[in-house]
């Protein structure tokens, strides 16, 4: 599979801040570990210098007294700005994220329609679980490795003796996270599908709750569902004991390490080879591993969380271009020969039909509801493609002109209205950008929306949707279609565009319509019936 | 349900087990810096080490973690049950409420909430209520045995203890507008992505590309400059906090280090702490805050918690009916509506006002009225998933609420406006309503319901498989098979909601005639807009916001003017 979405790329365009991030939570960290050490050590040093009374005098405490100081600020300053910067960090690569994913989607072939609301809603959680892999993963690893090989290089450069026995922990300690990866990696990736099946198989009973309550199926359903639920529970609880049994494992092989460090240290002490205080200060520092091991306990889960996010967003893959024609020449005609349509996956398709037209023309496509009028106008389209005949735009089957010139071509306003949380204008312009105030408003004047427009305190620059005005369904489906017409392509088609007009606003826009597009193909379906006039052909959509 | 601490008692016995082991394992921590200590004290003056000291120093190192899985397992398993239970009780209660789970949400929303939703109980439940407790516990327990060996450590800690309270607040306020305030911005942005998917096809479409994620990268631009605004106030009240820690155990350390030297300003030659417990206190000095710092990382998980509960509110306060134990009657009885009035959600009025009504056994009844007048909520109301706001039903002797309800629904026969599929073949929908029906049986309903030409002329006939919500044959295809199904059950009340408003017009001529034949015998209560084809029904109501209107026969009712004017509109 080509073109797969790669992370890294996206974090390397600001690397400066995931960088800054890393080495102030390296910072961090090692001034956990530097306070505990040196604050040990100094008050041990002082005790024993306090020990021989000439000694007391001689002690210099301004240097670990200012290092004391200098951890203490410099661990909560740090950790303070690598909040900051990694916050940073993630808010870019979400937004990387988020652009690289809105241009993959609109490049794709996938159409959203009122099913496909709960995967929509999954694939925004999925860009948002992304940050787990830098967060979650790369980072605890590399403050992990680092913070403990230096104290490894520490201990090697003062005693090789005691940094044999903590190089041999710490490769233990570095299996923990490498075990919860071979025990339950796979099982994480499990229970992320399961998450999903379970959504699922609650949520396919539930949308027919009142048929199966009335049909005694509920309890059947809701066992079925509830057997998914358990075993997704049962595999949940063994995830969270294996958290909690790398944790275990982790802060045992610590204090075993500080234990066996502090058997093999103390002869060396009675021997006079180390000091009293560069032992607490050992013991000390080892204090400040867990914090910086702990995080590695869970590290598989994320591991495979951010895996099965990638591999969801992967799948929505680009649609390939198969059409060569990118111009269409000559007078604008459209052919139908023995045009038979249908959605895929549907048992049922519409009589083959016939019929030529050419500009200026309207087609008037009538049918009662299911019979298939959103399919053909999708096939017109060039969305589905036919199930049997053809659709020829000036002589060249549709399919054959490369996506943009269809949809230069021929426009479709479907049912579905798609109205964004913008400014009137803005949603106007988003057909035409360069648009002028005036061919905004001739645009709504054809519509038949100028009275409404004079209404707003704030004309074009309304804001509409959740946050603005409401409009209604069939103000809405005039401004949409206003923006077809901004848009200006050779065929129109129109699903249902007077629902929820009155007659006499609906022939004033059938009227309005057919003057502005007279240089146009028109289609319009409806369930209910026109009055034909010239250049205007009625046709009733027939099932098999 | 009030609150979450509330949900939470029913597991207080692990909850608490769990709180006594945090705190044990903080008493261990105690002993064993005491143990650290007097071996450092005793290497420090070159004393032989006991070995059984050493011994217990490994004992308590190793058991410090088992407790404290012990302690997280608790959390964990009480979390658990306490989830499961929530997720069944609400499950339940959505199961009863029938139609009316629609007040709160769209069924994709009700089951994120059952599911993700319950879920997100979890971090508040395992970790911060254990936390709120330990939070106090810990630091007690240090500091008395701070003060047990230096005052002055002890109150140096403590300066700072009086301190966290209110910086609790301070964060909690801080942490919680924060998040407020990034949950809102989020929202805003997610809003906009998520609406530029839904619209995806009509951007291409208008070939606004380019448009698009120009505006998007802007949103997401100002979503993050506002987010990092927001945060660098909220992470400060948090540096603070770790500040004051930091320098409360420099501070601890030098005062020790310098009194062991005899070089405090105010002690000259003095040792105010000797080396044991100065090591003792300065060991235990970071795990003070341990626990403040933790409950602070866990605010955010208390805060989503609480957000999730909220949602989870609604469906405990629905009005569902439970019903009763009394008997169903198998027979067609009479029905009596006696001042039954349906209140909609919080903010829409009335759904039934005072209904005065009587139903014989066997009386065909057409309810008729403009689209929102209540003609559904009528039907609904014989279901019997809404408890009744004033007034009840009476079936025969007894009040419908009175009624063992599964075996009252299975005397009904009831067609929704949109009928309801599973994905499956068109048979296994059919067996949901009698799965031992034979092929024969199939075969004369699908007759009397007219649907055996359309499915048999299907390649795979009853096999044909049925995508979710029935996608793949038509409205009107779906609500024939839809009485198909119904049909396959013996049942003496038939609730028919718009069944042939799908159909084409000749098509429901024909449904009607068959109708009339099917229903013999039954009680029928039929909603329609229109009276064409209905002339055998017995009685007509005409229904108009929630009011009954008027009754009579057909011709009354198509007499009647409300009739006439939204007859007339509908025929334009």
């Amino acid at each position: 599979m080509k073109d797969q979405l790669k992370l890294s790329a996206l974090m390397r365009q600001h690397w400066r801040w995931w960088l800054l991030s890393l080495t102030l939570g390296a910072v961090t960290l090692g001034s956990v570990m530097g306070l505990l050490t040196v604050s040990g050590w100094f008050i041990t040093a002082a005790a024993a210098a306090g020990l021989q009374l000439a000694g007391a005098g001689t002690f210099n405490y301004f240097s670990p007294g200012a290092l004391i100081r200098f951890f203490a600020i410099s661990r909560t300053a740090s950790r303070y700005f690598e909040r900051l910067s990694s916050h940073q960090a993630v808010l870019l690569l979400l937004q990387q994220l988020r652009l690289w994913f809105m241009r993959r989607f609109l490049a794709s072939s996938f159409r959203p329609d009122t099913q496909s609301a709960d995967l929509l809603q999954r694939l925004i959680t999925d860009i948002d679980r992304l940050d787990q892999w830098p967060l979650r993963v790369v980072a605890p690893v590399f403050w992990a490795c680092l913070i403990s090989s230096g104290w490894l290089a520490a201990l090697w450069f003062w005693q090789a003796e005691l940094a044999q026995i903590a190089w041999i922990y710490l490769l233990v300690l570095l299996c923990v996270p490498v075990l919860g990866v071979a025990l339950g990696y796979h099982r994480a990736c499990t229970l992320v599908e399961l998450a999903s099946q379970r959504r699922h198989e609650l949520l396919e009973p539930l949308s027919a709750l009142t048929m199966l309550q009335l049909h005694q199926g509920w309890s059947g359903a809701e066992q079925q569902w509830q057997h998914t639920e358990q075993q997704y529970q049962a595999l949940l609880w063994r995830q969270q004991l294996l958290d909690l049994f790398c944790q275990f494992l982790l802060l045992s092989a610590i204090a075993l390490m500080s234990f066996h460090l502090l058997v093999t240290a103390l002869p060396l002490l009675q021997h006079q080879q180390i000091s009293i205080a560069a032992l607490v200060a050992l013991l000390m520092s080892a204090m400040a591993l867990p914090e910086i091991w702990l995080p590695l306990a869970t590290l598989y889960r994320h591991l495979a969380d951010s895996k099965m996010a990638k591999r969801r967003l992967n799948q929505i893959q680009p649609a390939t271009e198969n059409g060569r024609f990118s111009t269409v020449e000559g007078p604008l005609r459209l052919e139908l020969q023995q045009l038979s349509v249908g959605f895929p996956g549907a048992v049922q398709h519409t009589l083959p039909l016939t019929i030529k037209l050419k500009a200026g023309d309207l087609l008037w496509l009538q049918g009662p509801s299911g019979a298939g009028k959103s399919a053909f106008l999708s096939t017109l389209a060039g969305w589905l493609p036919p199930l049997s005949g053809q659709v020829l735009l000036n002589g060249t089957e549709l399919q054959q002109y490369r996506s943009n010139t269809q949809r230069q071509q021929i426009s479709l306003q479907s049912q579905h209205i798609s109205l964004f949380n913008m400014t009137l204008a803005a949603n106007l312009r988003l057909a035409k950008p360069e648009a002028s105030d005036e061919e905004l408003r001739q645009a709504l004047a054809d519509t038949v929306l100028s009275e409404w427009v004079t209404t707003l305190p704030q004309g074009l620059e309304t804001e509409l949707g959740e946050y603005g005005v409401a409009v209604s369904g069939g103000q809405a489906r005039r401004i949409a279609l206003a923006r077809l017409l901004l848009q200006n392509t050779s065929i129109l088609l129109l699903d249902e565009p007077f629902v929820g007009l009155d007659p006499t606003t609906a022939q004033q826009l059938i009227h309005n319509l057919r003057r502005r597009c007279h240089q146009h193909i028109l289609i319009i379906t409806s369930h209910q019936p026109f009055a034909v006039d010239t250049n205007c052909y009625q046709l009733q959509l027939k099932v098999l | 349900m009030q609150s979450l601490r509330q949900l939470v008692q029913s597991e207080r016995n692990r909850l608490h087990l769990a709180i006594a082991l945090g705190a044990t394992a903080s008493l261990l921590m105690i002993w064993q810096c005491w143990l650290l200590a007097t071996l450092c004290n005793l290497a420090l003056h070159q004393q032989q080490i006991p070995a059984d000291l050493l011994l217990h120093i490994l004992v308590l190192w190793l058991l410090r973690p088992v407790l404290l899985a012990a302690k997280d397992l608790l959390g964990l398993a009480a979390s658990q049950k306490l989830r499961t239970a929530v997720r069944y009780q609400l499950l339940g209660i959505i199961s009863q409420a029938g139609p009316l789970r629609q007040r709160i949400a769209a069924d994709g929303d009700l089951s994120t909430r059952l599911l993700e939703q319950v879920d997100a109980l979890d971090p508040y439940i395992s970790r911060y209520y254990p936390q709120l407790y330990l939070v106090v516990l810990c630091p007690l327990f240090i500091s008395v045995a701070v003060a047990s060996q230096s005052l002055l450590a002890a109150l140096l800690l403590l300066a700072t203890a009086p301190l966290i309270p209110l910086f609790m607040i301070l964060l909690g306020k801080k942490a919680a507008e924060a998040s407020q305030q990034q949950v809102q911005a989020l929202g805003l942005l997610g809003g906009r992505f998520l609406e530029f998917l839904r619209g995806a096809a009509l951007i291409r479409q208008l070939q606004a590309e380019p448009l698009v994620l120009n505006r998007l990268n802007n949103a997401s631009e100002e979503y993050r400059s506002r987010t990092m605004s927001v945060l660098s106030k909220a992470f400060l009240s948090g540096a603070v906090l770790e500040l004051f820690a930091s320098l409360a155990i420099a501070l601890v350390a030098l005062y020790l280090g310098l009194g062991l030297l005899g070089e405090l300003p105010w002690a000259k030659a003095q040792i105010p702490v000797s080396y044991q417990p100065a090591l003792f206190i300065l060991l235990m000095a970071p795990e003070f805050y341990a626990p403040l710092r933790q409950l602070g990382a866990d605010y955010h998980a208390k805060a989503q918690a609480e957000a999730a509960f909220a949602s989870l509110a609604p469906i405990w306060a629905l009005p569902v009916c439970t019903g009763g134990d009394t008997q169903a009657p198998t027979e067609p009885v009479v029905i009596e509506f006696q001042h039954l009035s349906l209140l909609g959600s919080e903010h829409r009025a009335a759904l039934l006002k005072d209904i005065q009504l009587q139903v014989q056994p066997q009386q065909r009844i057409g309810i008729i009225g403009p689209s929102g007048a209540g003609k559904t909520s009528l039907l609904e109301a014989l279901l019997a998933f809404q408890q009744p706001d004033q007034g009840q039903i009476r079936i025969a002797d007894h009040n419908l609420t009175e009624l063992d309800l599964t075996q009252w629904r299975r005397q009904l026969l009831y067609l929704s406006q949109q009928s309801q599929w599973l994905s499956g073949t068109v048979r296994s929908n059919l067996l949901l309503a009698k799965p031992q029906a034979t092929e024969q049986e199939l075969q004369q309903v699908l007759q009397q319901a007219l649907c055996a030409d359309f499915v048999f002329a299907l390649p795979q006939a009853l096999d044909t498989e049925l995508t979710e919500g029935g996608i793949g044959l038509s409205g009107g295809q779906l609500q024939r098979l839809a009485l198909a199904r119904a049909l396959l059950k013996p049942s003496w009340l038939w609730l028919l909601d718009e069944p042939a408003s799908m159909l084409p017009v000749e098509q429901q001529r024909q449904y009607f005639q068959q109708l009339e034949l099917l229903s013999r015998g039954k009680t029928l209560l039929l909603a329609t807009h229109q009276l064409q084809h209905l002339q055998w029904l017995d009685q007509v109501w005409l229904i108009n916001e929630g009011q009954i209107i008027a009754t009579g026969s057909v011709a009354d009712i198509q007499a009647h003017p409300l009739y006439q004017a939204s007859y007339s509109q509908e025929s334009t």
